[in-house]
């Protein structure tokens, strides 16, 4: 256990001095903040938009900086041969996998937390007359879970992979993961299909976390869109950690 | 629990140890064949060869890094891959680099929390390890600052945090500038004062013979020779003579004497046998009209032994050759 929290602790403690971070992350806030100034853009629809903008621009912000995290991840690690010591100590490889899997997650989270912070306040503080909706604060909760999942998808590819790879791979995915639902649906050969189910099974449902959607029709967010797609997140997160420990405990360094 | 302690268990045991790598396009390379080595405790071990020669593997086998193609290797009594075996274990890899915004302090630190180290003693165990590798006062300076020299301190230490009773290092002294190699030496002798048991891998044959108790010399992943150190530099009734300016006519004459000559420095060197007359010897270099440099006891290095070693199997590949 020691060992897990020593590896996050490390880990949060690096990314948390990494410059190009800081750098994403106030430039991040400064962006939600501004969401106010191009409400007068779309007229009499400024709760969308600034919803939409707002919401949006806590994933892409909390996306890009698990990637920068991620691809330091570990395949840094190796290329330093911090590993090497790392793993010379009586620390096992999964115990390695899951503290820093633990630390990126943390630190992507925390953005996700300082960001959602900054846009609820944006939000509620252009919309205090008409009371606190409550739903837009669903909708900001469930972004730190799918920023926990990317990050599983980052730690598993770089369980294998190079820097580069880890950024191609993970992107994909999360790209994937967004048409998944208009994968299954579409039509073809037997074989295309085929393939469209496998890809749909082996992807998670990323659009599962865009709650816009209901708030954008009006429609009240039901708890249930909050709660499934919190125990989804943590639940493929438990699957992509293991098959990631499967790889990386038969790799060499 | 055994009554029959006197012959002491190996530290380090390798049967067979061979490592093929799968190189791209279905080739293979065998960077370690059959390697069968002991270390004992409290000796100062050195693997010894040129670059690619297996020695890092070899390491890496030991720590579980990497997985043996065939055979088997025990890190004090436990498979290279248990947790329990690395409890007493130390690494220093060549040319460590640690978290780079984190400074010499934390990461060695960090390493004791990894080894699972309570608060209290951790901090004096630190206190401790700055001090030996006298990186005291620069303890806050961040790893991206740090020269590698200091990179190189801060690697060790943290290798020790756990107080391991067995440390790995390969290629400690490389970077190094002539101080810091002499400090290194200075600490690796200092551990073995300590009671622990140290291994180390190097290419820098005449820095090893230094310090090590015993060597084992690899070439191309195979192990050439084995030893105390000063067995294998066994002592040699040779002089060395340093002749400036000589004909060759002279040199000719030399070896027609069974005398080697080395003409790899400046000046030619003779390596004369105690069956040749010294004296008879330098009067002939007087009549060739040649200047006598200097004339020294001859000392084997690992270097030559090494060198005479690898000519050997060269020898015997081709008379193979031959035959085949
Ligand atoms: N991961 C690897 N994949 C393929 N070949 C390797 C790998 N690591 C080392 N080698 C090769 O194995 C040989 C021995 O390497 P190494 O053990 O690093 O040598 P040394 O440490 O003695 O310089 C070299 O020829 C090297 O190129
Ligand atoms: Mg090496």
């Amino acid at each position: 256990m020691s060992a897990i929290k020593a590896m996050a602790l490390a880990s949060i403690r690096e990314a948390t001095r990494m410059r190009a971070l800081h750098i994403v992350l106030v430039f991040a806030v400064v962006a939600i903040a501004a969401v106010r100034v191009f409400e007068a853009y779309s007229p009499g629809e400024e709760a969308k938009f600034i919803i939409d903008t707002g919401i949006n621009l806590i994933r892409l912000f909390g996306l890009l900086s698990g990637l920068m995290l991620g691809a330091m991840l570990i395949p840094t690690e190796i290329e330093r041969k911090t590993i090497h010591v790392i793993l010379s100590k009586p620390v096992t490889r999964g115990q390695f996998l899951v503290g820093k899997f633990l630390g990126a997650s943390a630190v992507v989270v925390g953005s996700a937390l300082v960001m959602g912070a900054v846009f609820l306040a944006v939000y509620f503080h252009r919309f205090h007359a008409s009371g606190f909706n409550v739903d837009v604060l669903k909708a900001t909760l469930v972004v730190p879970f799918e920023l926990m999942l990317f990050m599983a998808i980052v730690t598993f590819a770089s369980t294998f992979s190079s820097q580069i790879f880890v950024i191609i791979f993970a992107v994909s995915a999360w790209i994937l993961g967004h048409v998944n639902d208009f994968l299954g649906i579409l039509k073809g050969s037997a074989l295309t299909t085929g393939i469209l189910h496998v890809v749909g099974a082996i992807i998670p449902h990323f659009d599962m976390f865009d709650l816009t959607r209901p708030l954008m029709m009006g429609d009240p967010v039901a708890t249930e869109l909050v709660w499934k797609p919190i125990v989804y997140a943590l639940g493929w997160v438990a699957v992509i950690l293991s098959f990631g420990y499967l790889v990386f405990n038969e790799r060499e360094f | 629990m055994s009554t029959a302690s006197a012959a002491p268990q190996p530290v380090v045991t390798c049967v067979g140890l061979t490592k093929t790598y799968r190189l791209a396009l279905g080739h293979e390379l065998t960077a370690l064949s059959g390697l069968n080595l002991e270390v004992m405790p409290r000796e100062i071990f050195g693997i010894v060869g040129p670059n690619g020669s297996g020695k890092t593997t070899t390491l890496k086998l030991l720590l579980g890094l990497i997985f043996p193609t065939a055979g088997y290797c025990t890190v004090l009594g436990h498979h290279p891959r248990s947790p329990q075996g690395k409890e007493s274990i130390g690494f220093m890899p060549e040319g460590p680099f640690f978290y780079q915004h984190l400074n010499g302090q934390e990461v060695i630190e960090f390493f004791g929390q990894l080894c699972g180290m309570p608060k209290a003693l951790l901090r004096e165990r630190t206190e401790t390890l700055l001090s030996l590798v006298g990186m005291s006062a620069r303890r806050r300076v961040v790893m991206s600052q740090c020269s590698k020299g200091m990179v190189q301190r801060i690697g060790l230490a943290a290798a020790m945090v756990n107080d391991p009773s067995l440390i790995m290092m390969d290629e400690p002294t490389s970077g190094l500038d002539p101080i810091g190699t002499r400090e290194i030496k200075d600490l690796i002798l200092e551990l073995r004062e300590q009671g622990k048991t140290v291994l180390l891998c190097s290419h820098l044959l005449e820095q090893v013979q230094e310090i090590c108790d015993r060597v084992a010399i690899l070439h191309r992943g195979e192990l050439l020779r084995v030893g105390r150190v000063e067995d294998i530099l066994a002592p040699v009734d040779d002089t060395e003579v340093v002749v400036g300016g000589a004909s060759a006519e002279f040199l000719a004459q030399c070896k027609e004497m069974g005398i080697r000559i080395d003409t790899a420095k400046r000046d030619p060197t003779l390596v004369v046998p105690p069956s040749v007359p010294l004296f008879d010897l330098i009067q002939a270099i007087q009549k060739d009209g040649a200047r006598l440099v200097a004339v020294n006891r001859f000392r084997e290095t690992l270097e030559t032994v090494f060198l005479r070693s690898v000519a050997a199997v060269g020898q015997t590949d081709s008379v193979r050759g031959e035959h085949d």
